[in-house]
This record gives structure tokens, sequence and C-alpha cells, in this order.
């Protein structure tokens, strides 16, 4: 049964809605037409987003809490992005206990919390998408101690894998999407991307690649299962 | 509007398969196509016509380097320079390894790799006259993990990815961005030699390569040429420089 604000519309989880990547997916899937509900700490421009939550993707009640309140308000969810990212880089050692902590439960702990609270209802509807993401220092390693950071997203790649290959058979697909060093416009604003040249494709990657992304997914993926795409305009080959 | 309106797209192997699914796709997005297939026949001309009026037959065996350069020569001729490539075009035989004829195991390498060594060389100079570019390199998930009784086109494929992914380091910084697609089991004809080499009908085919499958079923045509498309998009392009894509429904222990 749709709510009423999502009459007829697919609709869209997005954790880390208020984030660069979270925005760009948000927008672009606003504006083809979905119904999108946002969730974070700090909430996105309102033109993006449906509805928003201000929630903590660490808070696993809470997290069930907002599926629940998006399926009542908008209707069921097709479409589940994780993107709340915690980023923070220090030699080994010299990161206090908390914040690594706080990073494991916001990158790993988010994702998994978001999908345990989404894709129950995907499964009994023998349909939907989930995207995670992770960074591109997952793949190629971090040389500025990243090495909290990088372990923390990289368990998403595991866990995405893991978790695909378990729904898949009821129809949900999960994926994932590494980002690479961004074009945010807010230097320091993502991982790793300060001190990144446009190499080979003469830009870095951009927001709009991992929202393009999400959306190829969404509308033509269904054939994708537990694979990390790697928009990340050649920083990883 | 499409998003290809006006583009020049060259698709190898276009006869049948995911050739013909993809020259599909991109017309239907506005490109104007050339539709190459190995042999001047009606099945090649129909996939030309079925593309639009704006589209074209593009006969030519790859193996044949004469045959490439009149090929991509005529394609200029007639629809100008080529701004998307899709290198689709594979023979696969199944044999043993110590059973398949040399003459056999070489033709693969020579259409598969070899031919798009030559396609390739002969169409980015027209990408660099036309500053741009975008090659889409179709390989296969048995180049990745190889596969038996398909060595000499596991072997070409495998080829390709690394041909690929050097282009993408070679070609990228002056504008031509290549990438890949590795597809899993996909519903071809291709896949009648599969069954010959099983000795098993072609149904019963599909359904064990079916139950392997994460996804429960096999691929279709039409799912990888839609990532072919959006890989061949100018602003996507960029973006998966150099990557392999696998739509192969989770067969995630074999994907790069």
């Amino acid at each position: 049964m749709a709510g009423a604000r999502g009459e007829g519309k697919r609709v869209a989880l997005i954790t880390g809605a208020g984030g660069v990547i979270g925005a760009a997916v948000s927008e672009r899937l606003h504006a083809t037409g979905w119904a999108v509900a946002g969730v974070d700490l700090t909430p996105p421009s309102a033109a993006l987003v449906d509805v928003f939550f201000d929630a903590d993707v660490s808070d696993r009640a809470a997290l069930a809490h907002v599926a629940k309140s998006v399926r009542d308000e908008l209707g069921p969810i097709d479409l589940l992005v994780t993107a709340a990212n915690d980023y923070e880089s220090a030699p080994i050692g010299a990161l206090a206990h908390e914040r690594w902590q706080r990073m494991v439960h916001v990158n790993l702990g988010g994702t998994v919390n978001a999908c345990a609270a989404v894709v129950p209802s995907m499964v009994e509807a023998r349909r939907g998408t989930v995207v995670t993401t992770t960074s591109w220092l997952a793949l190629a390693g971090g040389e500025r101690g990243e090495a909290y950071y990088a372990a923390s997203i990289g368990a998403v790649i595991a866990f995405t894998k893991s978790f695909a290959l378990e729904v898949a058979k009821h129809g949900v697909r999960v994926n994932c999407i590494a980002i690479g060093p961004t074009d945010s416009g807010e230097p320091g604003a993502l991982a790793g991307e300060t001190g990144q040249r446009p190499r080979l494709a003469g830009r870095l990657a951009r927001p709009s690649d991992v929202a393009e992304t999400v959306a190829f997914l969404a509308d033509e993926g269904d054939f994708y299962v537990g694979q990390v795409f790697r928009p990340c305009a050649g920083a990883v080959i | 509007m499409g998003r290809l309106d006006g583009v020049v797209a060259l698709v190898t192997g276009a006869a049948q398969g995911i050739g013909k699914a993809t020259a599909l796709r991109l017309a239907g997005e506005g490109a104007r196509v050339a539709v190459n297939g190995r042999v001047d026949d009606a099945r090649l001309r129909a996939v030309a016509a079925q593309c639009g009026p704006a589209c074209m037959a593009a006969p030519a065996d790859i193996a044949k380097p004469d045959d490439v350069r009149r090929m991509v020569a005529t394609v200029e001729e007639n629809l100008g320079p080529i701004e998307v490539l899709v290198a689709n075009a594979a023979r696969m035989t199944m044999k043993p390894f110590l059973e398949q004829a040399p003459e056999e195991w070489w033709n693969q390498v020579d259409t598969n790799l070899g031919g798009h060594i030559d396609v390739i060389g002969a169409v980015v100079p027209g990408m660099r006259r036309l500053g741009k570019g975008r090659i889409v390199i179709v390989t296969s998930y048995w180049g990745v993990i190889g596969w038996e009784n398909a060595t000499g086109y596991a072997c070409t494929k495998s080829g390709l990815i690394a041909l690929g992914r050097s282009l993408a380091r070679e070609l990228g910084p002056e504008g031509i961005y290549t990438s890949l697609v590795a597809p899993g089991v996909i519903d071809t004809p291709q896949l009648e030699v599969d069954a010959r080499d099983a000795g098993l009908p072609l149904k019963e085919m599909h359904k064990i390569y079916a139950q392997g499958i994460p996804a429960g079923r096999i691929g279709t045509a039409e799912e990888v040429a839609a990532t072919i498309a959006f890989l061949a998009r100018e602003d996507i392009a960029p973006a998966y420089i150099g990557q392999v894509l696998n739509p192969n429904g989770g067969e995630i222990r074999c994907s790069m």
C-alpha cells in the first residue's frame, strides 16, 4: 500500500543524504521521478528529498524506525543506497579507540543496519535494489594514514558480496560502488581526494558518476549481483 | 532525443547475440550504427535495416587486416568518423587442449584478439581527428577465470582485458576512453557451442547454467547491451576508464 506522498512513484532510501555523494544520488533520483527519503545527521537541501530523517546510521533501532516510517509515508522501498561515511586519517596507533570504533560503526555498521532494516521487506516483495558504497582506498590502499578508514570501509565490500549471494535468490540485487578521489567542489570533503590529480581521464571522479551508476543499477542492473563498480576515473585499474 | 543522437558507432559481430542487441540499443539511443558481421548476407542486412535508415551493414571478416581497413574506410566515408566502437565479434570452439587442431585454436586468436587489434588500430585515427572516442570491449568471464575445453577462447578474452586496460592508459589522456564488459552466461546462439561440447540439448544447458548462477537465471543479450550503452555514454566513459563490468548474475568468484 503506497503512502499518499509517494503515490505511483518508486521509493528510494538514501543514508548519508546530507553528504556530497548522498546529495548527488538524491538529486538524480528526485529529478527522474523517484520519491526520496534521506537519512543523515545533517540535512540535505530540502529540494532533494521528500522526507528527511535525522538519525544516526550506527543506531540499529533508529534505522528500523526510519525504514518503517518511509514505508508508511511513501510506500514500499524499491531502492536502498548506503552512503553514510565517516572519514579520519591517522597513523596506526594514533587514533583514539573511540574514533576507530565510531568509524567502523558508521561505515560498516551503518551499511549493515540499513540493510537489516530495509531488505527483509524487499525479500518479501521478491524485488529490490541495494547499492552500498565503499572507497577506492579499500581497493588501492591509502598512503596518508588511511589504514583505519580503508579497513572500516573495505569491510563493506566483503559484506556486500556475501549479502548479495544471500538475497539474490529472493530477487534482491545488492552491489557496491567504490567511490574514487572525487571532485566535490569541497576540498577535504571526501577521503583521499586532496593531492589526487586527474591523470588518465582528464578529470577526477564526480558525485554524478555515482548517481548515474545507482540509476543504472536500479533501472537496468538486474543481472548484477555482488559486484564492486569502480567509477573512479582511472584511480584504480 | 537520444543520448547518442548523431554519434557514429561501429559494432563488430553484430549479426546476432550481444552484438545485435547492442547495435539495436545504440541505434535506439540515436546513434548511426555500422553493423559489422563476418558475412555479407541477408541476416546482417536485416539487422542493419532494423537499426534504421541512418545505419548500415558493414561486412568484414575482422581476422583479415585488408577487410578491416576497407570496412572502416567505408563506414567513415558513409557515416563519418567513428566515435563509439564496440569490439564484440568472437569465435569460439571447444575442444580439449591437446585435441584442438592448431588452426582452430589460432583462428580464435586471429579474430577475437588480432582482429580487434586491427579494428581498433583502424578506428583510433578517426577518433583522434574527432578529438574524442569511446571503446567498449566485450570480453568474457571465461577470460577472467579460464574454462576447461576453451583454452583458445579464454586466452583471447584474457588478452582483450590486458589490451583494453593498456589502451585505457595510453589513449585516455587524449580523450579516448576504453572500458570492458565481461558477461557471464548469456542467452545467445553461442550457447549452442557449449551445449554441443557438453553433449546436451540447448534447453538442458540453459537449465544447468541457471542452477549455478546466484541470480537463478542466465542473462539476456539486451542486459549486456544496456551495460555497453551505459559505458558508451560521453559523461560516463571517463569515470569507468579501464574498468571491467561483470553482468554475470553473481558469479562473483570470477569477477575482475
